[in-house]
């Protein structure tokens, strides 16, 4: 307690140091946190993602692979799954559920006599509806009997763009494939709200499915499948079995589960975040120096204090923890300062947003501000500040009490 | 008192407080280091950005229901874009808008106009359970271009036997082709390949060989150049004075327009052309301007990482702001007594200006040390060659003068105004 006194006493003693010092080190320690805050929202988020539908969701690509000049490519289209072979799977097989083909779709959409270029439309029957699990603002998906009757879904962002509200059931949507093609439309039947990470990772920018217009559409080429939970192994199993069985030896199955397909992209907001985990961890080193030097100042400022307190019976031990002490104080102090301004800028800015400029898929919402962060960077200033302080503390210590009294 | 007698003090009193100044430097050091190696890092970036290319000037023309590249950008926010009112009809890109475009537009030196096709040879066989007519590793199908003649002499391929077609017998239907050195090798081995026929699968359709290209070489690959790969694969590819897919039809998806100068307007001329005559059924791109688009959208990142990179800097130049104003203070008495021997004001502030700068000049030139020790790293990390450039030296070492001369202001204020009755009377 005494000692903390003295700190305190010496801080008052220099406002504008302190203040100085303290601003170092929390700008150093606001970019840890920042970096930490983002790691860690995205951490949960991912984690969260594929808890829920990880052991559910299967994505499954078929492909063939060909050697030409530049290397290996790989060809989709020559080898598929038939509509029928795939129902009798999901009829035999108590482990899978429902599956989908995911057919992206390149069209233009129509609505009120304008002509929009549209981006994330599907052609996808009423199992897509089952397969993958969607979260509706108004309506449903369509059902199998509604299948020839050309509805659709659009997403809330879809709605927002074309009508300007999402009250928008019952009304139409145009599709044309290329600018001289009739025009078919479509009957909105729900509207539903942006899909978790995991989905949009695992298929893409969703934001109109509708009912299929070619029965090529209905080809299993690149699909998602959904088995039960514990199931999950032995669907992989029997879907490499029928791949192997329908389109012969040299078709390849590349089949994931959620997580994996969250890992892909981690792969790559993962190489981001550590070059900015680098750029903090600069600067957290940069304002450690300065703690360092402003501490080996204040003990030479204090020699002939030291000296007395020496004197007077304090031994080497004490001396040298008060200033180890002080030094961590004053890097606490600063971590607090920038934790706050962390916290500020978290809720002025949605930072986690900054992986946006890549991919739609990573426009989320504010991950808010995590605990866990805040721990790491404190803990990280006051290891700082202890591990910076030694050396002073050293010097301090091991000052001849006369030699010091007599500066 | 002169400059080099400043600058010997300056460094009399670094040197007496060695640790405490080796300190400030190295932080300062790695402040520009970080700065320096960021810079690079964009610089290196932006180099495969190359706006500076004469091959960035050039346009492209295509309808607005053709362009796709808003599907291709996915950090797009919006899930549509409008195309205008859907029953407008549609600018077909015809010979004949060619023709208008060169005459009223004096800058277009020429007009491309290809579309890649292929097809599969007559009577190749067809595998079971091939739902495709066309794949790149199979031997019977053939890479084709159809297009105007001055694509081939544009791309540098060069005709070794027989002829190129005119635009006359593009104009006329007539089913003429000049192939590419490796497809003659294929198609005809140990024959003349002029004259011979090359038929396809689709439509019965046909063409007569009329010339040969020259074998292309290999050439390193240049990022900024678009033709770069279509040159390549030159060999290998059939260009095609008629479109075996729609033999009526003479227009195009896309219209290339090649600049006379480098006049980096181009684009804009262009545009304000076609929007006077075509209201907005046509997009006009510019590789330059969709580079730039695409840094617009990278400029959150950007910011974000420049921030955090010029945070070491801050957080050194406020390590010398506190340091010179502990050594003002300690120093109070001397520089009383200074001031009492007649030392101006002026000279006392200029003292202790320059030893920040020194102080922020020498972290500086620390800091380019230790990024160009460095730069080994930061070449394997970007894959490519990436040494620092003088310009971004030039701007690192400004920051760290700029930033010392700032944070030295205050101190040196501070320690001229020293009064030196006051001053003296300290213990």
């Amino acid at each position: 307690m005494e000692k903390l006194n003295f700190i305190f006493r010496t801080i008052k003693q220099k406002p504008l140091r302190f203040l100085l010092t303290a601003l170092q080190i929390s700008l150093g320690v606001l970019a840890a946190t920042l970096i930490f805050n983002i790691y860690f929202g995205f951490n949960k988020l991912t984690q969260r993602s594929a808890q829920s539908l990880g052991k559910e969701l299967l994505k499954v690509e078929i492909y063939s692979e060909f050697v030409y000049d530049n290397g290996v490519g790989r060809s989709m289209g020559n080898h598929f799954l038939s509509a029928e072979s795939m129902q009798e799977l999901i009829e035999n097989s108590p482990e899978i559920i429902s599956a989908t083909p995911i057919n992206s779709s390149f069209t233009m959409l129509v609505v009120d006599n304008m002509l929009y270029r549209a981006m994330g439309t599907y052609e996808a029957g009423a199992a897509f509806g089952k397969t993958i699990p969607l979260d509706f603002i108004v309506g449903s998906f369509y059902t199998e009997t509604e299948e020839d009757e050309c509805k659709t879904v659009i997403s809330e962002n879809m709605a927002l763009s074309l009508f300007g509200t999402t009250d928008v059931l019952g009304k139409t949507i145009g599709d044309k494939p290329f600018k001289e093609a009739p025009t078919t439309f479509y009957l909105i039947t729900g509207v539903f709200k942006k899909p978790p990470l995991v989905i949009n990772t695992m298929i893409g920018n969703m934001h109109m499915i509708y009912t299929p217009k070619y029965p090529s559409s209905n080809r299993f080429i690149n699909f998602i499948v959904r088995t039960t939970p514990e199931g999950q192994q032995k669907a992989i199993e029997d879907l490499k079995d029928l791949i192997f069985k329908e389109c012969g030896p040299e078709a390849i199955a590349d089949i994931k589960n959620a997580s994996e397909s969250l890992n892909e992209i981690r792969q790559f907001t993962d190489i981001f975040l550590k070059i900015l985990g680098v750029l903090a961890f600069f600067a957290v080193v940069v304002s450690s120096i300065g703690i360092l030097s402003i501490m080996l100042v204040n003990i030479l400022e204090r020699t002939r204090e030291i000296g007395i307190r020496r004197s007077l019976g304090t031994s080497q031990r004490a001396v040298f923890f008060q200033i180890l002490i002080e030094s961590m104080v004053l890097s606490l102090g600063g971590g607090i300062l920038g934790v706050i301004l962390a916290f500020i800028i978290t809720c002025l800015f949605n930072v986690s947003n900054i992986f946006a400029v890549f991919n739609e898929i990573f426009a989320l919402p504010n991950l808010g501000f995590n605990i866990e962060a805040v721990l790491v960077s404190l803990a990280l200033s006051c290891v700082v500040g202890g591990l910076f302080g030694i050396y002073p503390a050293y010097q301090a210590a091991k000052l001849p009490p006369v030699e010091a009294l007599q500066e | 008192m002169e400059f080099s007698q400043l600058l010997r003090w300056s460094f009399r009193q670094i040197r007496t407080r060695f640790l405490e100044s080796l300190l400030i430097i190295i932080a300062i050091g790695i402040g520009v280091a970080v700065i320096a190696g960021v810079g690079t890092l964009f610089i290196a970036g932006s180099r495969e950005f190359n706006l500076t290319h004469p091959e960035q000037n050039i346009v492209t023309l295509e309808a607005k229901e053709d362009d796709y590249s808003f599907i291709s950008h996915s950090s797009s926010q919006t899930p549509v874009i409008p195309l205008g009112l859907a029953n407008a009809k549609k600018v077909a890109l015809t010979p004949a808008l060619i023709a208008e475009l060169k005459d009223a537009i004096p800058e277009i030196n020429e007009i491309l106009a290809y579309e890649y096709h292929g097809s599969r040879l007559k009577g190749a066989p067809r595998p079971e359970n091939e739902a495709f007519s066309f794949r790149r590793d199979d031997p019977y199908s053939i890479d084709l271009i159809w297009g105007l003649p001055n694509i081939i002499s544009f791309l540098g391929a060069e005709i070794e036997q027989g002829d190129l077609y005119t635009i006359e017998d593009f104009l006329n239907n007539k089913n003429f082709a000049v192939i590419g050195h490796d497809v003659a090798e294929r198609l005809f081995p140990e024959q003349n390949p002029l004259g011979q026929l090359i038929e396809f699968e689709y439509n019965d359709s046909y063409l007569t060989v009329i010339g040969v290209l020259k074998e292309i070489p290999k050439e390193e690959p240049q990022f900024h150049s678009q033709f770069f790969w279509l040159r390549q694969e030159l060999n290998n590819r059939v260009f095609t004075s008629v479109n075996i897919y729609q033999t009526e039809a003479k227009a195009f998806r896309e219209l290339t327009l090649i600049p006379k100068s480098t006049n980096t307007k181009f684009a804009a001329i262009v545009r304000d052309y076609i929007t006077a005559q075509y209201g907005d059924s046509l997009t006009v791109k510019s590789s330059r301007e969709e580079r730039q688009k695409e840094l617009e959208l990278a400029k959150p990142m950007l910011i974000f990482i420049g921030s955090l990179s010029s945070l070491a800097l801050f957080i050194a130049a406020l390590n010398i702001l506190n340091l010179m104003l502990a050594r003002v203070l300690k120093r109070t008495r001397s520089i009383g007594i200074t001031k009492a021997l007649g030392s101006s004001r002026k000279n006392i502030f200029w003292q202790y200006l320059l030893e920040s700068l020194t102080l922020g000049l020498s972290g500086g030139i620390l800091g380019l040390l230790l990024i160009m020790l460095a730069s080994p790293l930061l070449a394997s990390f970007m894959g490519g060659s990436s040494t620092i450039t003088s310009g971004t030296a030039f701007l690192s070492l400004g920051f760290a003068f700029l930033v010392s001369l700032l944070f030295g202001i205050y101190p040196a204020i501070k320690a001229a105004s020293i009064n030196p009755s006051s001053a003296l009377k300290l213990e």
